[in-house]
């Protein structure tokens, strides 16, 4: 090597060492920008993490500086453009990316075959909780409170501890437990992506599921002789529209058996709690638009099935879709894009199709204590933002929401309890009901202290209807959210 | 703090640079080294800072004192003692006071209540690195520090402070008073480090999460029921997973450090050098967490008497320390099962082993990579149970399927990145890069490809590296828990 070509090797380094320098400084400056910093994430639909409040206490347990780099990472500018940019990069790790997994799949319970022993075991027999446990343990046979307490007790007890957050992926356990921020929405299990569609896993938990029918079926008792209840329990697109191919291969639990095991269970705890077959309703359309490939709710078609099997349990006029404004929003990318970043989910974003009811389009809501809002039933999608157009729907996840619909004088009224898959069907509730109520178990103690009870009482209402997707019905800390709401209290 | 935070890469190193560069003189320099150092330890632990502290102070002193004695005399030699109760008798507490009284509880029912003491950071790394200084003044290899705050920046200089190289002091005692930053230095240690941060960022977190998925979150309360239903073929990619991660984790952080320390004029020893290539079990530890091995070495096999006394004397003094090894590791049996476990083969390889192996290399070389694979499941659960429950579903034993869909899918959702972790795990990456090198000597075209790589391969890896970590702000580096 001359030295003329050494003296260019020296160069070259100078140049990159330089670079490098440059590029960390620059981006240290940028990133020190306030205006730069965004404070919340469209894509994952939640506010970002807060610069820290200062005092010796949380200084010394070290957790000032923790909270310090997450706001760092957290609220890094340009931060939705590179989880795009890495889930792109992502994608090229594989050799087949048709088909990927994003996440831990958890655990599945066997699904029981349900013992038809208990059917006849007496409603009012009371046993406390110490005696039932030992029953349980000693004897496969369950008597029907033994059923409910004993699955009650061990949610109720671990309901601070929401089974469904994931925990990092890192293989360690530190020395000190660092909080990730909790993401508003309900967070997704593992996701399966074939081609251009997503699915969420469904686990299912025999004791949530159990704790779940407990509570619908005591709601259905506590309110016998003031109301009736139906329960709707949702099928994910896991369950459904899942290619056949696919689906005979995949560790999910069957959902038609886990709905079938939770349904029977309710309807031997209460007569007066009626059970909506979704499942088949649905089954029968999978041909259709019902699922949204990029985020793990239903569409409004898919809600619509679901509400006239709810019509036909009940009685009434099945309402037609033509009686209603057809909306469409498109480029629509929700939660399974957020979740995966997946490029060809990304390619084929999902259209929204709303209802509007000709009604009336006003439901009036308390987005927070002491602050009520008319928001439209079926707002503009193309308005909000593209993660977010399922919000087109009662405005999102509101604690509570009331419609009057002048078209109907019988002085009937309902109550939706619901997460957000009860969103999509509020609409066509307008074809049958006077008064609308919809509650969000998940966030009405914020703006109500009425519990169920009192709440049907005060407002007459006929009909309580649940509306609960069946990942719902695996997850601790919503299902005990509903047994407050419920007030439940074991036999 | 983790040099694989977005907070290190953005704010703390380039301040640190820019300060370390515009500091007129040497002393000045390393008032700032020291600064940002115990900055950077307290940013993770503000407390224990003094300890870190209060440590560095104790040995000074001691060391000061063993320098004025005469070389191993009696004073001298209570010095060493003094030494040794002060800095493995804060080890004990902080690191295995929790464990022993566990311990002692189930064995005597005594103590009732056992206090849960946190582990400082870098507590069994810095603690080392001080006992080697005192032993190597006890012992007349180097002098003794006079200067406290030239002693403390040795110990808490943040690129090595919390996970190594465990440095020795008399190995950059003259870089810390006498140290010149060259361009070599300086684009070696840039390039070093943007290595080990991909290496971190991207390949062994994704290997961690397959991990992960694999064999269930290490500690969390359904691994056991996760490990049990995985199919074979899961298991199995798992640990493999779990093999590449811990080395591409833990020697990323090596290299990150040597390379910072190569951009300030320190040059630190190297920490690891390809252990997956060795061809037995002895090897392996010659190439793996290297200044472990040879503290272990320096400051206890060999004043034990090494292999000078005797078959069983040695078997003993081998014994002592692969028990001390696993133990460095953690508090937790599962980790002196560990140790025990390489001492049994590196026992069999003085005795006979080695001999069959250096006659085959193909099949010594699978030999070390089995005995090290299955070692790395004694190293993952603290749970002996879940060892046990882990080894069965590898043979199936659990009534767990071979094979099934997500099984499939998950291997080949990161096939890219087993394949490019496996060969980042040899030096063939780095064979063909000097390989390349020469080429350019004479060949125009090739020299300006090599300069377009050699400028913005380390931005690639950097931004790379930050939309990996963007999205995953919990990460820290699995030497953090010893």
């Amino acid at each position: 090597m001359n030295k003329k070509k050494g003296k260019s090797y020296y160069l070259v380094d100078v140049l990159m060492s330089r670079l490098f320098f440059l590029v960390i400084i620059v981006v240290a400056i940028i990133a020190m920008l306030p205006f730069l910093r965004p404070d919340y994430s469209e894509t994952e639909k939640r506010k970002l993490a807060d610069f820290p409040k200062f005092s010796f206490d949380v200084l010394a347990s070290g957790k000032y500086f923790d909270d310090i780099n997450l706001w760092y990472a957290d609220t890094f500018p340009k931060r939705d453009e590179l989880m795009n940019l890495n889930g792109i990069f992502k994608g090229s790790f594989g050799v087949d990316n048709s088909v990927q997994i994003h996440g831990d799949v958890g655990i599945s319970d066997v699904i029981p075959e349900d013992d038809n022993t208990s059917e006849d075991a007496a409603v009012s027999e009371v046993v406390s909780s110490e005696e039932s446990s030992t029953i349980v343990n000693s004897s496969s046979e369950e008597t029907k409170s033994e059923l409910i307490s004993s699955a009650v007790s061990s949610v109720q007890s671990s309901s601070s501890n929401p089974s469904s957050s994931k925990p990092s992926s890192s293989a360690v356990t530190s020395s000190k437990p660092k909080p990730k921020p909790v993401p508003a929405v309900e967070t997704l299990g593992a996701v399966l992506r074939v081609k251009n569609a997503a699915y969420e896993y469904y686990n299912f938990n025999e004791k949530v599921a159990k704790a779940y029918a407990a509570y619908v079926g005591y709601a259905g008792e506590a309110l016998k002789g003031k109301a009736k209840v139906y329960d709707i329990i949702a099928p994910t697109s896991m369950g459904i529209t899942l290619p056949a191919d696919v689906a005979k291969d995949v560790n999910s639990s069957n959902q038609k058996d886990a709905i079938n095991y939770m349904y029977k269970r309710i309807k031997r705890l209460s007569d007066n709690a009626v059970t909506v077959n979704a499942y088949d309703a649905l089954y029968a359309h999978k041909e259709e638009y019902i699922y949204f490939r990029t985020d793990h709710h239903w569409t409004a078609l898919g809600a619509y099935y679901a509400y006239c099997e709810f019509i036909k349990a009940k009685g009434g006029t099945v309402p037609t879709l033509d009686m209603f404004t057809e909306r469409k929003f498109n480029g629509y990318l929700g939660s399974f894009y957020t979740q995966t970043k997946s490029p060809q989910l990304a390619k084929t974003p999902d259209t929204v199709v709303a209802y509007e009811p000709p009604w009336t389009n006003i439901i009036k809501t308390t987005m927070a204590k002491n602050s009520i809002m008319d928001k439209k039933i079926v707002s503009d999608g193309n308005a909000l933002s593209q993660s977010n157009k399922y919000l087109c729907f009662i405005s999102g996840d509101r604690p509570y929401g009331i419609i009057n619909n002048p078209n109907i004088k019988d002085g009937s009224a309902c109550l939706i309890i619901k997460e957000s898959y009860g969103n999509a069907m509020v609409p066509f509730f307008l074809a049958n009901y006077q008064t609308i109520h919809v509650v969000d178990y998940r966030h009405i103690s914020t703006v109500d202290s009425r519990k169920l009870l009192k709440f049907v009482t005060d407002n007459k209402i006929q009909d309580v209807v649940f509306i609960n997707n069946i990942s719902a019905t695996r997850n601790k800390s919503l299902v005990s959210q509903i047994g407050t709401y419920v007030e439940y209290k074991a036999p | 703090m983790v040099f694989s935070s977005l907070f290190f890469l953005f704010f703390f190193l380039p301040l640190n640079l820019i300060f370390y560069y515009f500091a007129p003189t040497l002393k000045a320099k390393n008032i700032v080294m020291l600064v940002f150092s115990l900055i950077f330890y307290a940013w993770g632990e503000p407390v224990y800072l003094f300890l870190l502290l209060g440590m560095s102070f104790a040995d000074w002193l001691i060391a000061l004192y063993i320098g004025k004695q005469n070389i191993k005399s009696a004073k001298a030699k209570f010095g060493l003692v003094l030494m040794c109760i002060v800095n493995l008798g804060l080890l004990s507490i902080f690191k295995y006071g929790t464990f022993l009284m566990e311990n002692l509880n189930s064995l005597t029912g005594f103590p009732d209540v056992i206090p849960k003491i946190l582990l400082p950071i870098g507590i069994s790394f810095y603690t080392f690195q001080l006992m080697s200084y005192v032993i190597d003044v006890y012992r007349g290899d180097t002098e003794s520090q006079k200067n406290y705050f030239t002693l403390l920046l040795y110990v808490s200089l943040f690129h090595q402070c919390i996970a190594g190289p465990i440095v020795r002091y008399k190995d950059v005692r003259n870089a810390l008073t006498d140290r010149k930053v060259d361009n070599a230095g300086l684009s070696y240690g840039v390039w070093r480090f943007a290595i080990g941060l991909a290496k971190k960022s991207i390949l062994a977190n994704v290997c961690g999460s397959v991990a992960d998925t694999f064999l269930g979150i290490a500690g969390s309360s359904d691994a056991a029921a996760i490990l049990t239903e995985r199919s074979v073929m899961s298991v199995w990619v798992g640990v493999l997973a779990y093999t590449l991660q811990i080395y591409l984790d833990f020697s990323a952080y090596s290299d990150m450090a040597i390379g910072m320390g190569s951009m300030i004029g320190i040059k630190y020893m190297e920490n690891f050098n390809y252990p997956y290539m060795s061809r037995s079990v002895s090897e392996f530890w010659r190439r793996w967490h290297i200044s472990l091995g040879a503290f272990f070495r320096d400051y206890l096999y060999i004043p034990l008497g090494g292999n000078r006394h005797g078959l069983l004397r040695t078997i003993f003094n081998l014994f002592v320390v692969w028990f001390f090894t696993g133990m460095w590791h953690g508090a937790s049996w599962n980790f002196v099962l560990w140790g025990l476990y390489f001492f049994v083969f590196i026992l069999l390889e003085k005795l006979f082993l080695s001999k069959l192996l250096e006659k085959n290399k193909t099949i010594s070389h699978i030999y070390l990579l089995i005995i090290v694979y299955f070692g790395w499941i004694l190293f993952r659960f603290k749970d002996l149970n879940l060892i046990v429950i882990t080894l069965k579903s590898m043979f199936g034993l659990n009534g767990n399927a071979f094979w099934n869909f997500e099984t499939g899918t998950v291997i080949l959702n990161n096939l890219t990145v087993f394949v490019i972790a496996i060969i980042a795990s040899t030096p063939l990456i780095k064979m063909l890069c000097e390989k390349f090198k020469n080429l350019t000597f004479n060949n125009g075209v090739a020299f300006v490809f090599y300069s377009f790589v050699r400028v913005l391969y380390p931005i690639l890896l950097l931004l790379l590296s930050t939309a990996a970590l963007v999205g995953d702000s919990y990460n820290p580096f699995l030497y953090f828990q010893f």
